[in-house]
């Protein structure tokens, strides 16, 4: 079977460092990982064996000799069609199923998209991190107003101290509970769903033409 | 080909394949934030159609 964007027949072999697409004729450049050696794998043509039926297989190969190492080697190798069809049936689909045309699923997707966005509880984090902020500036306000009531001789020490332990415990309990909620994950930032869906639409339709 | 390369990237991140016989694979992906939402999505949908 040969699926749209296979390899084609000079193939692909993994490379370390800096990962190169330039040539971008392979579908998975770029993404594919050897298992065995961590590196980047890159597509290369494979002379099959030798005999009346010999060709060149397109194979991704994990490969840290070649030009790039000369003490260590990595001889992964992975037939490119058959690996394309493992991937590519994982994500098909996913696109199928997004770009499809139904009215119901598709306002069913923008609605799930939107939560995604805006979690349970996000709305109400938010204000609750602006309350908590102004208790906080207003209990720093009073720890102020305090001391220089204090240093103005108009309250005396044990003035000062009642205001200034209470100041001091709504600061704090006020700053613990901003720490809390700034702990929480933050609210996905997402493209608009209908650019991502023309795109991926255009994965889909370069398929259903073949 | 360029075009389906840009949807993948999109959407994965790194694929590690396996073998699991010979010349047979299964491929582990990790997805991109658009790709994890997108299945977020449409597990979504498929709970919403269940419910």
């Amino acid at each position: 079977m040969t699926l749209p964007g296979s390899v084609p027949s000079s193939g692909l072999r993994c490379t370390s460092g800096v990962p190169r697409q330039a040539s971008r004729r392979y579908l998975l450049t770029g993404l594919l990982y050897c298992p065995r050696c961590g590196e980047r794998m890159h597509g290369n043509a494979r002379m099959g064996r030798p005999g009346p039926t010999r060709s060149r297989l397109p194979m991704w190969r994990s490969s840290l000799s070649g030009a790039l190492s000369t003490d260590s080697t990595c001889a992964w190798l992975a037939h490119g069609p058959r690996l394309e069809t493992v991937v590519l049936a994982q994500v098909l689909p996913l696109v199928e199923t997004v770009t499809s045309t139904e009215v119901g699923l598709r306002a069913a997707l923008h609605r799930a998209w939107q939560a995604i966005q805006e979690p349970a509880g996000a709305a109400t984090s938010a204000k609750a991190i602006a309350r908590l902020e102004q208790e906080a500036g207003r209990a720093r306000q009073r720890l102020t107003r305090a001391a220089v009531l204090y240093a103005d001789a108009e309250i005396d020490r044990h003035g000062y101290e009642l205001l200034r332990d209470q100041a001091h415990t709504d600061l704090v309990a006020a700053e613990v509970e901003l720490e809390r909620l700034s702990g929480i994950a933050p609210v996905p930032k997402l493209p608009d769903l209908e650019a991502v869906l023309r795109q991926a639409g255009r994965l889909v339709d370069r398929f259903a033409r073949r | 080909m360029a075009a389906q390369r840009e949807v993948l990237i999109v959407l994965i991140e790194r694929i590690v394949p396996e073998r699991i016989r010979r010349a047979e694979y299964q491929a582990e992906i990790s997805w991109t934030p658009i790709g994890k939402a997108l299945l977020r999505a449409v597990a979504g949908t498929m709970d919403a159609a269940v419910a």
